[in-house]
Order: structure tokens, then sequence, then C-alpha cells
């Protein structure tokens, strides 16, 4: 997590003294953080990170993907997030994630104070993304993105300290399939590619059948040093995966490698960066045997439980050829005795039928003791009509109302903008509670529908952000010493005493008087965490509906057109009925002529017909004019 | 379109009407009657098939191998053990130990309910559901599909179901660490039969049940998205001979044809015997002659209408489908001469049910697809909504032409100085239309949501429908009788047709046997004449409460032949089946009661009213 870094100015100093000492300005890192789970999976976390200093243009960058920095300059970006996400953090299971991410894409950027024309610098922004990592980024519009109040603040400076909401922009697309096209193009952003150090084991066949795969890029802007002397420019790239090792199946064992789990053996750091580490999570060393022994392990303070083994991948690491890193339990697995998160969420959409339903979230506390305020955010999609009047937060152990400390609904546009809903409540301790809003289902205009209609629309997960009361700033269930980012990180973060120069860094902390706060206070943390998305399903027609109609319309029309025809181009004059009889009586009165003409003399027949034919025409309007007379 | 523009001829058209009815209404119903009966035929109806491509049943390769049979049959054992231990009482934390090592994400659902159809009716009863969740790896809990099993104690009068615990277990042994699942697959296990898995379904999408009395349930903790489909299991054992499909649902409601063809193609790839609707002479060799087969058919296709028409519920699929998932029951049946040693084992069941899962797995739409709407003569084939629709719709005519023709005669302009006598107006039959359905209302809703004694309102009810007459032969003329029974053969005509788009097989049971009733009570009789004696039965038999009554008597035959001598006890058993459609009602919302009550006792009321004007 970001609080991780929140106490390693000290060590950034050296850091940055060491930086200069080179010729380039550019610092770079690696690492990999390796934690065995007690479901059986194994998290793997790269991190890929490099700084420069803070310039208003760059012409050139020695580590810093280039295509990156030139879009932040074109579209006057100050912070950029960006995340690809496949498959959902189980945190039940699993606990909280270094990085947390919704299912599907995310773009979150702060603007600059001076930017002009947001709306098209922010189209133009997706695009280019869009086109930078191959993902659909370009279906991002002003209908699915909004401007968070509080639960979305700059991480990083803020060089031009305006911290208006309405300078960031925000979107989700929940449907969003990540796959080998989005990991192809986000290696090339690393500094090595995929060609040496940890980037060689980016194996896209082993991550994407992983059971969570997630890509992330942020560019935050950040201090080099306590008092702010010199700005950086901070890259990170991240990939994060939950891999099960074939093991699991066979043997119900958790017996990891790296060989097995990516099918890549280690090899030294990628040259160009200043540290290459891997790190493994040995927390559980009591009931796991670790190979190979590592140079020096780290202990986080706190807890004194957990333990992280180092490998300097620069400092001549060796592998065993055999055996390469990995672990292996010693015990069977057991499940179901996962730890209990703090706060977890749960949300479905309620009701079923396609004219109304609902979005519920249940969040639960399981602090015994302490009472957790969350601030939640819903975007929802303009298609469904939200009533805000149902919007309601109560305690699902005794049914009682949450109060809302603070609350922002911003009503949805038709296809143009969604439903905003931000709102900070206080969980109790020990209790679960259920965020409650009804809408009604709408009908799309038939050409709007996807090729897929019945496979129900997505809308994108709720954000819920927590500021947890954590001892060491830290809300990840990965153990991840504060010691420990002066070994990965290579860049700086700002914490709260650059707000001595007015830069002001915020992050969304759901304080009840509604004062931004900042989290880079001693005790606490910020946790961000995502639900799962959800379908629902529109009512949809049936397509094939127009045909119907079009026939039906046809088939009615011609019908109804003959008579009203008649009716209204026809001359009606009146005839004597005995000088111009009907037509029954009429050809009644030929047949019998005819028969007795045919009877005497054949040859008249032809002349008799001939005479009839002429007839036919006065005919109709004698039969008309016959009806009307009878009317 | 001579008719559009020219009003003359539509005097014409009444005269012909008045004039011809009688011998049209009988033609037509029975062409109708003719018409439905000959849809049962195979030339006359359509083979059954797979319409929604995404499905592909039978291209993968089964993994169900012997040692998941083994699996299978040990928690059989285990199960069965478990339930000796502990005294018939459902071993819910046993099952939920099972799937939690299996690696599931297991969760418990408590509801608290009334049985109202118990002894004990007052007491509020605690029940405990059990559901497994295996999460599809690179999914995002988007959708889902369940495979449920209603927990029966060992001392259960319906089919036992340990069998089919223990396929969810091996199952879900079997597919934990498959990596091409795209959907969650829910295993869930129900107790109490029809409340667990009502409350259940509910909480899952949740909808209250809190306004209900003495209901409270506990909200579920972990969901799959929107469930796609849903296959209840109620198998009992290892050596069964064959399986029964069960498909319809609560008031005549259908699962989606796809998800029938499914498993059929896919139970009939392993080679198990199949039956629809319980009719086991399926399982006999196709008969030869065309009689035989038209039998056969006709049978199948009647257990199924009848099923539907009853609208009660015939398994715990019926709530799935109530909240638009498209879901069956299967049943594994023995055959009475083999003594419960049937050839199909878990392996079989195993392979199929994993097929099936695959298959829903592959949907990438909701099934919407193939047809809602069916009835089945036979596994192969089916008869359409389009192609039973039109003799429904003769079979009902006759009650329209007849309203037409009382309406003309009615209006009627021949005899200017006869129609001055005769004619009546709305004004005056409105009381008789408002006392009709009043009595009717009043009966229903003072004892469903007033909660009064129903024997009663039935009793109240049933005096002042009877008593009726005394009043009508003082203020009611022959006109106003004619305007009458017209308006109210008018009002079933929309009734029935209307019923018919809900549940066709009710409308269908209804029309057969009221159209002629209506018809022919409505028919001008003389007041000394025989017919009217008859006439008078016809009416006092199709009485809508005696229907009911009639199922009770039928499905407690032997009791009730035993309480013969003391005959209060013997009307009290008779009004049971009478209260239990109400309880049916209440609980879990069958029409056959609102249909009685609310459609046709308003109609019998006013029929009986006219008939002694």
């Amino acid at each position: 997590m970001r609080g991780a870094f929140l106490f390693s100015v000290l060590i950034g100093v050296v850091l940055a003294v060491s930086a200069s000492e080179k010729r380039v300005s550019d610092t770079s890192s690696e690492e990999l953080f390796i934690s065995p789970l007690k479901t059986g999976h194994v998290y793997l976390h790269f991190k890929f990170a490099s700084s420069t200093p803070l310039k208003a243009h760059y012409a050139h960058t020695d580590y810093l993907p280039k295509p990156v920095v030139d879009i932040l300059e074109k579209h006057s970006v100050d912070e950029l997030h960006v995340r690809l996400t496949q498959g959902v953090f189980r945190h039940s299971k699993w606990g909280y994630p270094i990085l947390s991410a919704p299912t599907g894409g995310e773009v979150w950027a702060w603007f600059k104070p001076d930017a002009e024309g947001l709306p098209e610098k922010w189209k133009g922004l997706t695009n280019s993304l869009s086109g930078l990592l191959c993902a659909t980024f370009s279906k991002i519009d002003t209908a699915n993105s909004l401007s968070p109040k509080w639960n979305f603040r700059p991480e990083g400076l803020v060089p031009g300290g305006n911290l208006n909401s309405s300078l960031s922009r925000y979107s989700m697309l929940p449907g969003e399939n990540v796959c080998t096209e989005n990991l192809t193009p986000w290696k090339k952003l690393l500094p090595c590619s995929d060609r040496a150090g940890l980037g060689r084991l980016l194996n896209s066949i082993k991550l994407l059948s992983a059971h969570y795969f997630s890509l992330s890029l942020d560019v935050t802007p950040v201090c080099a040093d306590v008092a702010c002397s010199q700005k950086r420019l901070a890259i990170e790239i991240t990939a994060t995966a939950v891999v099960a090792p074939g093991s699991l199946q066979d043997t119900n064992q958790l017996n990891w490698s790296i060989r097995d789990l990516l099918e890549m053996d280690l090899d030294t750091g990628c040259p160009l960066t200043d540290k290459s580490h891997i790190l493994v999570d040995q927390s559980s060393q009591g009931q796991m045997v670790f190979w190979p022994s590592s140079t020096f392990t780290l202990t986080h303070s706190p807890s004194a439980k957990g333990r992280i083994a180092v490998y300097d991948l620069k400092h001549n690491q060796t592998w065993e050829k055999s055996r390469g890193l990995g672990g292996k339990s010693t015990a069977r697995l057991e499940h179901g005795t996962e730890r209990q998160p703090i706060i977890s969420a749960h949300r479905f959409v309620a009701g079923y039928g396609q004219q109304n339903g609902g979005i519920r979230c249940v969040i639960e506390n399981t602090h015994p003791t302490a009472a957790i305020t969350v601030s939640y955010l819903e975007m929802l999609p303009w298609f469904l009509r939200v009533y805000f009047h149902t919007i309601r937060v109560k305690s699902l152990v005794d049914g009682r109302p949450i109060p809302l400390l603070k609350s922002h609904f911003g009503p949805g546009r038709d296809r143009l903008a969604p439903h905003h809903i931000e709102v900070i409540f206080t969980i109790p301790a020990a209790t679960t509670v259920e965020f409650g809003v009804d809408f009604d289902f709408t009908l799309l205009k038939w050409t709007e529908y996807p090729p897929d209609a019945h496979r129900g629309f997505d809308v994108p997960p709720a954000v819920i952000g927590v500021k947890l009361d954590q001892p060491g700033g830290q809300c990840g269930d990965f153990i991840f010493p504060a010691e420990f980012s002066q070994l990965g990180g290579g860049q700086m973060r700002d914490t709260a005493t650059a707000s001595s120069d007015g830069q002001k860094r915020d992050t969304a902390t759901a304080s009840s008087d509604g004062q931004m706060r900042d989290t880079a206070t001693a005790s606490g943390c910020f946790l961000r965490l995502y639900t799962e998305p959800l379908l629902v399903s529109l009512p949809t027609p049936d397509f094939s509906m127009p045909y119907n109609v079009i026939c039906m319309t046809c088939t009615v029309l011609a019908l109804a057109f003959g008579p009203i025809h008649a009716l209204t181009t026809k001359n009606f004059k009146l005839i004597d009925l005995a000088e111009n009889p009907p037509l029954l009586e009429r050809v009644k009165r030929k047949g019998q002529l005819l028969l007795t003409k045919f009877r005497k003399t054949p040859p008249a027949v032809v002349v008799v017909a001939a005479e009839e034919e002429d007839d036919q025409q006065p005919d109709v309007h004698d039969e008309d004019v016959k009806n009307s007379d009878s009317e | 379109m001579g008719l559009l523009t020219d009003p003359g001829r539509s005097d014409k058209f009444a005269k012909l009407l008045i004039s011809h009815h009688t011998k049209l209404s009988v033609v037509v119903y029975i062409v109708g009657l003719c018409w439905l009966f000959a849809l049962v035929d195979d030339n006359f109806n359509l083979r059954v098939k797979i319409s929604e491509n995404a499905l592909l049943p039978g291209l993968v390769q089964s993994g169900f191998a012997t040692e998941d049979e083994g699996f299978a049959k040990k928690a059989y054992k285990t199960l069965i053990e478990q339930q000796k231990n502990g005294n018939g009482s459902f071993p819910a934390d046993e099952i939920k130990d099972s799937f939690r090592k299996i690696g599931l994400d297991v969760y418990d659902h408590f509801y608290n309910f009334q049985n109202r159809s118990s002894a004990d009716r007052t007491t509020v009863q605690q029940g405990r559901n059990i559901y497994a969740i295996l999460r599809a790896s690179r999914a995002s809990s988007l959708e889902s599909v369940v495979f449920a099993v209603p927990y029966r104690p060992a001392s259960t009068k319906h089919i036992r179901t340990e069998g089919g615990i223990a396929l969810l277990l091996a199952l879900a042994n079997q597919s934990k660490h498959k990596h091409y699942w795209a959907k969650d697959i829910i295993f869930l296990v129900t107790s109490n039969e029809h409340f667990g898995a009502k409350a259940w379904v509910e909480a899952y999408h949740g909808v209250s049940q809190a306004s209900k009395k003495n209901f409270s349930d506990t909200p579920l903790r972990g969901r799959g998205g929107a469930i796609q489909a849903a296959l209840v299991l109620e198998i009992p054992g290892s050596d069964i001979d064959y399986l029964d499909l069960r498909l319809v649902g609560l008031n005549g409601q259908m699962p989606n044809m796809d998800l029938f063809t499914l498993t059929r193609s896919l139970f009939g790839n392993q080679q198990i015997p199949l039956v629809i609707q319980g009719n086991a002479k399926l399982l006999d060799r196709y008969p030869e002659d065309f009689l035989g087969k038209y039998l056969r058919d006709l049978e199948t296709a009647g257990k199924m209408v009848a099923a539907a028409a009853s609208g009660a519920l015939e398994g715990i699929h019926g709530f799935f489908q109530q909240c638009n998932i498209q879901s069956l029951s299967v049943r594994g049946l023995t055959r009475s001469g083999t003594g419960g040693r049937g050839k199909i084992g878990f392996r079989d069941l195993g392979i199929t049910l994993e097929g099936i899962c695959r298959s829903l797995n592959n949907l990438l739409e909701r099934f919407h697809q193939s047809y809602f709407f069916y009835i089945l003569p036979s596994a192969t084939r089916f008869v359409s909504i389009g192609l039973y629709m039109p003799p429904l719709g003769l079979i009902v005519l006759p009650v329209v032409l007849r309203a037409l023709a009382l309406w003309a005669k009615g209006t009627s302009t021949d005899e200017p100085d006869k129609a001055s006598v005769n004619s009546s107006t709305m004004g005056a039959i409105l009381p008789w239309l408002l006392l009709a359905h009043g009595i009717s209302f009043g009966t229903f809703f003072g004892h469903v949501y007033l909660g009064r004694d129903l024997g009663l309102t039935l009793g109240v009810s049933t005096f002042l429908a009877f008593s009726l007459p005394l009043l009508a032969s003082r203020f009611m003329s022959r006109a106003d009788a004619d305007l009458l029974k017209s308006v109210n053969l008018i009002e079933m005509a929309v009734g029935l047709y209307a019923l018919s788009m809900l549940n066709f097989s009710l409308a269908l049971v209804i029309a057969i046997v009221s159209v002629p009733v209506a018809v022919w009570a409505t028919a001008v009789t003389a007041h000394d004449s025989p017919i009217r004696l008859l006439n008078a039965l016809l009416l006092f038999v199709s009485f809508p409460i005696v229907p009911l009554i009639g199922r009770s008597v039928c499905e407690n035959w032997s009791d009730l032949l035993a309480l013969v001598p003391h005959w209060e006890s013997v009307i009290v058993h008779s009004l049971k089946g009478v209260s239990a459609s109400f309880v049916e009602y209440s609980e879990y919302g069958n029409w056959l009661v609102p249909v009685a009550f609310l459609f046709l006792l308003p109609l019998w009321i006013s029929n009986w009213v006219i008939f002694w004007v």
C-alpha cells in the first residue's frame, strides 16, 4: 500500500543523493513481492517504479516511458491512475491487496488547474490511453465518468495547490476483459521490457489464467525530501496476480516455486534499474519451508510476527538450478481458517423481473470495539432510473437507520451523465449495515442494445474508502514493513510535512466534519475497497418484432386502402335501377341471352362477349350508387 | 372490407348471428376440441430442438471419473450415518463442513417460519439452508448456476434426497480446480420443503418478506450474481432405475425449453431412461400401433396440463422460475419390480450433471431463445403456444357468440313495440353484478386478509348465493336477465382469454367444462321444461367450490369412506381441500383459489340468479 512509503523520508534523502551522483537523473527499481496465501494460492505483486525531476516539458526521459510522459504533458494531467483487472479480489479469503482495483478498467486523472477544456482533455486522454494499452478506454465519455467528491483525492503533490474536485475525472469500465493484448503493450513500458530482470517473469499464459490479475499504471508528482526541495515525477507500473499452483489440485498442499507458477527461471535483475529485489512473505514460516535462504530478512515491527525474506538480484543472488525460489507447506491445507477482514462488503441486485430493482450493498465492520467511518461511492449508469429518495443506510443488526454524515447526489442524464451517489457514514463496532437504493429499468433505443442484449448490462463496482486506525499506517494484510520502501522505492513520496509550503497531499478521508484530513498521520491508513460488479437485465425487446410489426401494418394498410381509396375517389351519381339493373341481374340476363344465342347461332358469342367487356366500367359505379341508395 | 363502410350489413350479420349462433357454437366447440386433441399427434406438432447455439451439449469430455463416484458413495454413506446419529434432524453442520473441506465458500441462511398446514400451526419453527459457492477462477461473480437439493428427513413421504446431496459434494470436489468455469456454481441444500427454498430464493434477490407474519430470516452473506439456471436434484441414492423430469412450476409456469432439451439430450447420451411428469409408461417399448401411441402421448400431455392447471408446487424449482430463473427438477425413481437395485449409479448421474453444468457455463446470454410456453406429449415432441392457442380460442368462442347474440337481440330494432317492453339498461343490472361480485370478493378477502374462519365465510357466502334468487324473482325482469346473461358471458370470455395467457392449462380445463355449462344455462327454456331440471343440476354441480372439495375427496378417498357414518367429520374432511388451496395461495401464491373465488364464483352466482328469473 501507499502507506508503506510514508515513513521513508530519511532513507529517501540518502537515495536522492546517491541518484544525483549518477549522470542520469532518472531512478528506477523493480521488485516482486510474493506471499503464499492460506487458501493455497500465491499472491504475486510486481512493481516497477521510476522517477524523474518534475519539469514542465520533457524532451527526454531515461527510464520513464516516454509515451506516458507525452500523454500527460499533452493533456495537462498532474496525476494519473489506470487499472486493468480480470476477476475479483476476494477480501474475505485473501485479505486486502497492496493495490486495490475494480474488475475491468478504471481511469482516474487529476488535471492541472490551468487546463482548459477539461471534457476534451479527458476525452483525448482516454483515447490516448486506449491506444497505449490496447484497452477500450475510448468508450469513456461523459455518460460513464464523474468527478468524485471525497473518494478520490490526489495521492501525490498538487503543484498548483488547487484541490477542487472538478479538476478530477474518474471512470470505470466494468465490462472490460483483460488479455495478452493489454499485457504486451504494458510490458513495453518497463525499462527492460520483458527481456531482462523481473519483467522476464511476466509469462502471459500463466498470469492470464490466474484467479485474479490486475495491471496498473500510476503517475504522481512527489517530493524528493522532507523540505520538498526537489519535486519528481514518479511512475509506478505494477502487475498483481493470485495464482493457484498445480500442487493444489493434486495434493491439497501448497507447494510452489517461481518455475511452477510462471514457468520461467530467475535471472539477475534488469541492468538499467538501481535496485532489483524479490521479497517473500515468510510470516507462515511455521507451516512452510522456504528456499533458498535469503541474504537478509525484515521483521515487521509492530506485530513482530511478520517476516519478509529479501533476495537482492543485483548482488549476485544465486539460484539452485533445479529448485529456484519456492516454498512448501508442511501440513495439508485447512480451508475456512482464513482471516476475517476488518471491513468487507458484498453488493447485489435486489429484485427480479424487468420493471424495477435495486442495489444493496452490505458492509460489515468486524472490529470489536471501533466504529469505522466509510465513504461510499456509487456510479450507476443513466439507464437505471434511480430514485434518490430511496437511498437509505440501515443497520442489519437492529434495523435502525444510520445517519449520513455527508452526502452528494448527482442525478444522471440520459446518455450524458451517470448517477453519482457519494455518502459518508459511520458503521458502529461489530455491525453490519446495508446501503440500498431502488431504481426502475428503462427501455433503450433499439439501436443502443448491444448484440448480446440478453446477457445483461454491467454496473460498475461501488468504491468504499475507509480510514483505518492501524498501527504503522498500514491497511494491507500483506505485511509490508516501513523499512521496505527504502529497498523497493527509489523515489520519495511526499508526506504530511510537505504541506509546509501549501502543497498538500490529500486522500479521500471520511471525516465527519467534511474537512479533508491528511492520511499521513501516525496512526491511520487509507484503504480503498471495490465491491463486485453487477449485471442487470434491462427489458429487452424481441428483435424480430419490427419485422412482425411491418408485416402487420402493411396488411392492415393494404386492406384499408382499397375501400378508402374507392370512397374518396369515386364519383357518386343517381341512377335509375330500372334502366341500369344491378350487376348480378345483368349477368344473369346476359347469361340467359348467351345461352339462347349459343343454341341458335354459335358465331354471335364473340360479339356479345365484347359488348360485355365494354359494359364493365360503368358497372362498378352502378353498384356503389345502389349501395348508397339503400343507405 | 364492406363491413367497415357499410353499417347496413352489420344488421344483417346480427340477424344471422341470432338465428344461427347455436348451431355455430356447437360446431365451433367441437372443432376446437378435435383440433386440440389432434395436436397430440406427431403430424400436428413439432420435434424438440435446441435453439441456443451456445449450449453445445455433449461436446466436452467428461471429467467425472471412478474416484469421483467413490467420493459420492462415501459422502452418501456418511450422510446416512449422520442422519441416524442426529435422530433425523438436518445434519447442516456436517454438510457445511464437507463443503468447507472441499474448499468452497460456505454460507448459512437461517429463517423462522410458521407451517399453517401442519398440526401445530401456531408454533414458529426454525429452519436453515446451507449453500456453497464455487467461485469461477477468472470471472467476477457476475453470473451463476444453481444445483439445489431439498433435504428431507428419513421419515419423509416424498422421495429421499441424500443421493442428491452426495452428488453435489462429488461435483463440487470434482470441479473445484477447473479453470474453465465462467460462472460461479452454487450448491444449495434447503430444508423444510418449500419454506426453505422460497426463503432462500427470495433472500437471494433481496425481496423482503418482512411484511409477512411470523417470518424472519438472516441476510445472505455471499452471492454469485445473476442466476442463469437452476437444477433441482431429488435423487434417493445410487441405485435408481430411471429419472423423472418435472418441468411445471407454480401456476403452470414452465422453464425455457432449451433447458429441458439440454437435460433430456444429456441424460439420453448417458443412456439413462427418462420420463416426463411421472408418466412411467414412457419407459415401455414404443407402441407400434397408432392408437396405443396416441393414447400414450395424450396421457403424457394430459398429465402436464393437469399439473399446470392445479398450479400446485411439484418441486422447489417453482420458486426459481418465479424469479425468472430457468429451472426444473430431476427425480430419481426405482421401478416397483426391481426392489430398489437400479442400474444407474452416481457415475452416470455425475457425468450428466457435469455435462449440463458445462453447457450452462457456455451460455453467453440468459435463456431467451426457444419456447417458454409449450406442452410436451412425449420427450421428443412439443406443442408450442402458437399451435395450442387457436383451438382454445375456438372452444371459448361459443361464449362470445352467445353473448353477442343476446346483446343483438336486446338492442335489435326489428320490432320497435316489443323492444320498448323488453329493453333493459346497464343501470338495472348493475346492482346484481355488484352483489354477485361482492359476495365472492367478501368470501375471499374475508378469509385471506381478515383471517375469518373458512367454514364461516364459505357458509355465509353459500347461504347468500343460494338465497339471492328469492330477491331476484321479485326485482328482476326477463329483459334484465337477458342483459345480465350477456354481460356475464362477456366477462367470462374476457376472463378466460386473459387467463389463457397466464396459465393456459387452467384456462383450458375451465373452458372445456364451463363453456357448455354457461352456454347451456343461458339458453332460454320454458319454466316447466324437463331440461330445466337438468339445467339446475348442471349449475349446482358447477358451483366453483365443488371441484376444490372434489380434489380433497379424490385425494383422501379411503379416509372419507371410513368416516362415512359420522357425516360432520366427512364435511370437515372435504373442506380440507378448500382450506389446503387457501393455504397454498397464502404460502406460495397458487392462483387456483383466487381464480375460483374472484372469477368463477361471481359468474356462477349471476347465472344462478338468472336461472330463477
